[in-house]
């Protein structure tokens, strides 16, 4: 038998100076969720409480913690996981799982689903029986560049221009989507609605996001969402949120493809998953083949890493459509 | 006596662990002893599900000391028995 009794429930945001410390104590030193208030409290607080299930022991001292975050405001909403940790040293080999299991027990929701989840960790979700996919990472090489100094041989295709009525607009007020049905297709999972994206995107207090929407016969088709990368004295684009589907791939495409061009970024990228791959290719993108040894399109930033680096997502079985995107979860917080 | 189980379990870890079978303590905490961690224990519950067909439910092992080989083999042999 294990040696402590540990006591596991809903953070409170008294607890966030705690959870901080065990974030650098344990997670990683310096980590910018443990000294970066503002952050972690835009990415975890709930009112009066945190999103996040944690584990005491008899000293009160935070020794586990399992984020996890809404994706929509529904009575029964869709949710992610986030930072999933327990300090090795507290000897309860079962602790990582029974937070997820308070978790599952005390948080209602109708749809779990998160990428990012690390390599290590795929017995514990093949034990819960909880999906496990790869992520696909498709890209645009800017065709007027001779030199890359963040990727390694892209492709550089030409593609032809396209004559289109959709309007792709940059977005500089929330209220301007506040009319699109984000959940008018019961089909796709997670679900997000307006108020993900405004705290998400709009509210961030690091990042600054490019909020796009694609209008066709003056509806809204598309959103989506983009942030500049930098590293090596260079830059990329990359589409961290899609809303919509598909029919107009080929215009976004093309807006893009004239964006990275003007502004000189190496790529734009589309990490995602459950999306039709014939699609997107015939739109343009290319596929990043991680076995091919030639090409080198990075998906770590901070710190910049110049490697193909695959991201794993986690999700309930559904027989939905499941989608997942780079900014899902906590895939796109800062890391420094 | 030491049942197929235990013979099983002390296998399993004298190569995950890279030590002799004579080295491998079946009344140890695999946890304490370093055979397993935090991530390998579920490795090991797969493992159990795929090779003895029986589900590991942590819910119903609650309370229960599941972390030596000897009181593990004692379950599997036990679960066995209901099949």
């Amino acid at each position: 038998m294990r040696k402590q009794k540990l006591k596991i429930s809903i953070a409170k945001l008294e607890d966030t100076k705690g959870i901080m410390k065990f974030m650098n104590d344990v997670w990683k030193k310096d980590h910018i969720l443990s000294r970066n208030k503002e952050l972690f409290l835009h990415e975890f607080q709930n009112k009066e409480n945190l999103n996040m299930i944690i584990a005491k022991d008899s000293t009160n001292t935070i020794v586990g913690i399992f984020g996890f975050m809404y994706y929509n405001s529904c009575d029964i909403p869709d949710v992610a996981g986030s930072l999933w940790k327990i300090d090795e040293k507290v000897n309860e080999p079962l602790l990582g799982f029974k937070l997820r299991e308070y978790f599952k027990k005390n948080i209602q929701h109708n749809f779990f689903a998160a990428p990012g989840a690390n390599l290590t960790t795929k017995p514990i979700y093949k034990y819960l029986k909880i999906n496990w996919n790869q992520m696909e990472h498709y890209y645009f090489a800017n065709s007027n560049l001779k030199k890359f100094l963040i990727a390694k041989n892209p492709l550089v295709k030409q593609i032809p221009t396209l004559k289109s009525n959709a309007i792709i607009k940059h977005l500089d007020d929330i209220n301007e989507i506040k009319d699109f049905n984000f959940l008018e297709n019961k089909k796709i999972v997670p679900r997000k609605d307006l108020k993900y994206v405004k705290n998400k995107f709009f509210n961030h207090p690091i990042h600054k996001y490019d909020i796009y929407t694609l209008t066709s016969n003056s509806l809204i088709k598309n959103i989506f969402i983009c942030r500049t990368l930098f590293a090596s004295a260079s830059s990329v684009y990359r589409i961290v949120d899609f809303y919509g589907d598909l029919e107009y791939m080929h215009e976004i495409v093309q807006f893009l493809k004239l964006y990275i061009m003007e502004h000189n970024h190496e790529y734009f990228d589309f990490v995602s998953f459950g999306l039709n791959e014939e699609l997107l290719l015939q739109a343009g993108l290319n596929k990043l083949d991680f076995d091919d040894g030639e090409t080198i399109i990075p998906n770590l930033f901070e710190p910049f890493v110049q490697k193909n680096s695959p991201i794993y997502c986690v999700s309930d079985k559904t027989d939905l459509e499941f989608r997942q995107f780079k900014a899902d979860g906590d895939q796109d917080r800062p890391n420094l | 006596m030491q049942n197929v189980y235990t013979n099983f379990f002390k296998a399993w870890v004298s190569e995950n662990c890279a030590i002799s079978l004579n080295e491998v303590d079946i009344d140890a905490d695999m946890f304490e002893s370093g055979y397993i961690d935090s991530i390998g224990i579920f490795t090991l519950f797969i493992l159990i599900e795929e090779e003895f067909q029986i589900e590991m439910s942590l819910e119903e092992l609650e309370g229960i000391d599941i972390l030596t080989i000897k009181n593990l083999s004692k379950v599997i042999e036990y679960e066995k028995t209901k099949t």
